[in-house]
């Protein structure tokens, strides 16, 4: 083992490999920052190129790529209200706020430090437990992924403004039905076409993610052109960005619980990034003394757990696709593509026949993360002026931007009217002041969901019983019921303690 | 903003309607044990039973203080600069398959930068073109010629 | 950038004058599967073996949805110059037969076939069934008990039934659990949750050779090289031979020496014994097919699709 280890850290820390992560990690930090193109684009765009590159240059070049790209969506998050890839997408809610209220440069600093603290320990689970890790992923059956999105689903009760959490579901069943449209792939169904053709692929959750996000804000941006003022106050120095790396470590609790919650989201395939940042924000909203202040941008907590929770994920991710072959995401399909044709193939045997090529990916991802962290500090001040150019430039460049990067994830011109049309869907529920985030979690869990169900019922017979007496799904859906009623009945005995208090002291 | 509330749930239940009238076109699988039939009953039907659950509590309940007002959050989504963004740039969508995709987005960034400029000036029409001619430049080099991609 | 310009205009232009204006420009291979599956593979390792044998550039685009009806869709109704061209297997017939879709092989201009992947029925190395006789003597002993996971309708679908036809298992005896994607199949029968998984070798191969998948059958006249141990149905008894073949089609109506050149070139390609040995490593193998012996074989295997779906009743949709 420890020869392999030594071989990956000898391959990778050659100036060429190196130069890649560097590289890889800089394109995607620029790409995952700005709205519309994301990482799934970018590694759909470099795969094929890395096809013709020697294995032990492609591999850092992808890891450097997927480190930065998803990284990189806290900087959109962050200072435009528009998040990049679904793994910041809760970054939005308490990093905008803190940034209009001029601490950009706070909330950048203590995304940016718990993003590699999170990815940091993802990485040494990497290094030290991953094959026991693939097993734990391996026990996962359809019942507990069932369980595991209810428990996903139940978090919108946490993420929503007090008073409006059924809006929120409303707008969850939106994207759920939405979901159902196109051909269901285990059935060979088409469903809720209303006879288009081009309606049976269905709708893709990045052009959605995108619209959604991107037209509501750029349209309420036109308002600020020509006020004074009203533009972000950036207060950009180093030794304020640099000062926040001893406020993230006041947070230890939170920080680990969202490293934890990312590593064991992050390794069952198919859930990955874009939904650990979620249960993240809401498992530190529930735990939080203040949680009236979540969304409000005040507390450090509320921006540093979604990102520590996806960059640990991304780790995660990779478990069961370099120890199992199994992808989790778009992502790591790619990555799966880029292997066999490199003539090696991805599976159990890979550690054994391969230990080297795993090992290079581990030590490259490390690596990245250093990177990254580093090249932050130079990026951050790039993008703060990036973000100060007039409005009446940026947001036709944007729209640009966005329509290219929803093209190229699939090369279809329906993808960018479907992000107008999911953009004008946002827009009247910013109107409805009903949250849109809930409509992007109903389209990714909407077809875990039916998968699942479906399998949990075949394989059992049609019995419901497993989802309960399984140990592990069991467990989530208890916490997921328990969520859901407690918060509200201890809301309600706070304030009546308060009351009685009140009334005592009168 | 009780208008609101109700409005987004009229909308709310009649997308779930139309979804609904979809369900009696799919038939079950006769080779499958679990129907593809069930999972879409189950999603639109606790959806509707959501939706009208919380109509009724929208009219009972009280309006909350400090909510915005129904005309003045409607006047600010559809002042005049908002709509003719979105205006040109849904002339330019449409516009990409007929004319392609370089051109199109030329004109779109052109005019999107003029039309959203609150003071033209004859500097502004050069600020615009060099702009338009970068962000062009760049996506072209970038996409087409480094990465291979395809453009609209 | 400027020199690359000049070379492709010098090329242009060395074209039209000459008689031949075909290819003047990259042509797209559209390939209706995501970046890394099984048809992209394939695709993308094809692409660079006919760098040596076509003197134009194909660049591989990928457009998926609806298990590849939006890409079949987009080159139908293509300009039938050549410069779009479809990279399908038999799946685009299955629509047909099932009547999810209207249109089948004859919907395009066949080019050539020049890439097959051997498919084969797998289970979960738990269940103990290693070869066709013991899956037919516990099926036997044990109607009901075992099940099989394909996507209804789609190739796995009708590679399983193509199986179970010849071996004589009765379809009854076996629950269907309806799941999409190789993966999800393989680790459910890992998982012990699902007996049989029918998948193309080259996915199922790593699972093999770590045991956590035993090889019943594969479906092929002969022994696929990356998986030598296991045994062919027709070896043991049944003759089912059902193999993935890609195909490149062209849109109705291009002209006859576009497809000529596309179609010389394309054999080539998959003659060339590098190639071979490139899509060896893959599990794959070359089987260069054009003009009318390929139309011949296309029409043998949509009968069989349309046989197999006759007698199991797949024409839920007509």
């Amino acid at each position: 083992m420890y020869d392999l280890v030594l071989q990956g850290a000898a391959s990778v820390f050659q100036p060429w490999p190196l130069i890649a992560i560097m590289v890889g990690v800089a394109g995607g930090l620029v790409i995952g920052s700005i709205p519309g193109l994301t990482s799934t684009m970018a590694i759909a765009l470099l795969v094929p190129i890395t096809y013709a590159m020697d294995i032990k240059i492609a591999l850092p070049l992808l890891m450097g790529v997927y480190c930065g790209a998803i990284s990189g969506g806290l900087v959109g998050a962050i200072l435009l209200n528009i998040p990049g890839t679904p793994a910041s997408a809760s970054t939005c809610l308490d990093g905008f706020p803190m940034a209009a209220k001029g601490q950009a440069t706070r909330a950048l600093g203590l995304a940016v430090y718990s993003s590699m603290i999170g990815g940091t320990i993802s990485g040494l689970a990497l290094m030290t437990i991953a094959p026991l890790l693939a097993k734990v992923a391996l026990s996962f059956g359809p019942w507990e992924y069932f369980s595991l999105v209810v428990f996903t689903f139940s978090c919108i009760s946490a993420m929503s403004v007090k008073g409006r959490a059924v809006k929120a579901f409303m707008a969850a069943f939106i994207g759920l039905a939405l979901a159902l449209v196109g051909l269901d792939e285990a059935s060979g169904q088409v469903r809720m076409t209303f006879g288009f053709t081009s309606l049976e692929a269905g709708f893709n959750e990045l052009p959605a993610l995108i619209g959604l996000y991107a037209i509501p804000q750029l349209l309420a941006d036109c308002d600020d052109i020509g006020k004074a003022g009203t533009l972000l106050k950036i207060d950009y120095n180093l030794r304020t960005f640099m000062g926040t790396f001893s406020e993230v470590m006041t947070r230890k609790r939170d920080l680990l619980r969202s490293s934890f919650i990312g590593i064991v989201i992050g390794i069952l395939p198919g859930v990955g990034p874009g939904l650990s940042n979620i249960v993240a924000y809401s498992q530190a909203k529930r735990a939080s003394k203040h949680p009236e202040k979540y969304g409000t941008g005040e507390l450090p907590e509320s921006v540093m757990s979604p990102e520590a929770a996806n960059n640990a994920s991304m780790g995660g991710a990779l478990i069961p696709m370099l120890t199992l072959g199994i992808p989790g995401d778009a992502s790591t399909l790619m990555m799966l593509g880029a292997f066999m044709l490199h003539g090696i193939d991805p599976g159990p045997l890979l550690f054994r026949d391969n230990g080297t090529i795993v090992w290079i990916a581990f030590i490259s991802f490390f690596v990245a993360f250093a990177f990254c962290t580093v090249i932050y500090h130079f990026f951050i001040p790039l993008t703060v002026k990036a973000i100060s150019v007039p409005r009446y430039y940026v947001i036709p460049i944007l729209l640009i931007l966005c329509v290219v990067g929803c093209y190229a994830l699939n090369n279809r011109m329906f993808d960018v009217y479907c992000f107008l049309g999911f953009g004008l869907l946002g827009y009247l529920l910013e109107i409805a002041r009903v949250p849109v985030l809930p409509v992007i979690l109903g389209l990714i869990l909407g077809p875990m969901a039916e998968k699942q169900l479906r399998l949990a019922l075949a394989f059992g017979q049609d019995s419901l019983t497993p989802f309960f007496t399984r140990p592990i799904s069991g467990t989530i859906l208890a916490v997921a019921i328990l969520s859901l009623i407690v918060p509200p009945l201890l809301a309600r005995y706070r304030s009546y303690r308060r009351r009685s208090l009140n009334e005592e002291i009168a | 903003m009780k208008t609101n509330d109700l409005l987004f749930s009229a909308f709310y239940i009649v997308v779930l309607l139309i979804a609904g009238t979809q369900l009696s076109k799919l038939s079950d699988t006769n080779s499958a044990m679990v129907s593809s039939k069930l999972f879409p009953t189950l999603v639109i039907g606790a959806g509707l039973a959501v939706g009208v659950i919380e109509t009724l509590r929208t009219l009972i309940a009280k309006t909350p203080d400090g909510a915005p007002s129904f005309s003045m959050v409607w006047s600010k989504a559809f002042a005049a600069r908002r709509m003719m963004l979105l205006g040109v740039f849904v002339v330019y969508l449409f516009t990409i398959t007929l004319v392609g995709f370089l051109v199109a987005t030329s004109v779109f960034c052109f005019v999107a930068i003029i039309l959203l400029t609150p003071k033209p000036r004859p500097s502004t029409f050069l600020g615009a073109a060099i702009v338009t001619a970068g962000t062009i430049g760049v996506i072209y080099e970038l996409l087409v010629v480094y990465l291979q991609a395809f453009l609209p | 950038m400027m020199k690359k310009l000049a070379i492709v205009l010098a090329a242009t232009a060395a074209a039209t004058t000459s008689a031949w204006a075909f290819p003047d420009r990259p042509i797209q291979l559209i390939v209706p599967f995501s970046p890394g599956g099984g048809s992209d593979v394939a695709a993308r390792v094809f692409q660079t073996c006919l760098k040596d044998h076509f003197d134009g550039q194909v660049l591989v685009k990928n457009v998926t949805g609806a298990r590849g009806k939006i890409a079949e869709v987009e080159v139908r109704d293509a300009r039938p110059t050549g410069y779009e061209l479809l990279w399908a297997h038999q799946g685009m017939d299955m629509g047909k037969a099932t009547g999810r879709s209207d249109y089948n092989y004859t919907a395009f201009e066949p080019v050539a076939s020049t890439v097959a992947m051997n498919y084969g029925i797998f289970a979960g190395a738990n269940s103990g069934i290693d070869s066709v006789a013991t899956l037919k003597k516990d099926v036997k002993a044990n109607p009901g008990k075992y099940s099989v996971g394909m996507a209804l309708n789609g190739f796995s679908h009708f590679a399983a039934l193509d199986f179970m036809d010849q071996a004589g298992i009765p379809v009854d005896d076996i629950r269907v659990i309806p799941m999409s994607g190789d993966k999800n199949r393989i680790v459910s029968a890992i998982q012990g949750n699902l007996t049989l998984v029918p998948t193309a070798v080259g996915a199922a191969k790593p699972y093999v050779k770590s045991d956590d998948l035993d090889a019943v059958a594969i479906q092929a006249s002969e022994r696929d090289p990356s998986l030598p141990d296991a045994k062919t149905a027709q070896e043991q008894g049944s003759d089912s031979n059902f193999a993935m073949y890609f195909t490149t089609f062209a849109p109705k109506g291009t002209p006859k020496d576009v497809i000529d050149t596309l179609a010389k070139a394309w054999v080539a390609a998959a003659k060339d014994p590098a190639c071979q040995a490139k899509l060896q490593q893959q599990a794959m193998r070359a089987v260069p097919a054009s003009g009318e012996e390929l139309k011949k074989e296309l029409a043998q295997r949509y009968q069989r699709i349309e046989d197999l779906a006759d007698k199991f009743n797949l024409h839920t949709q007509k």
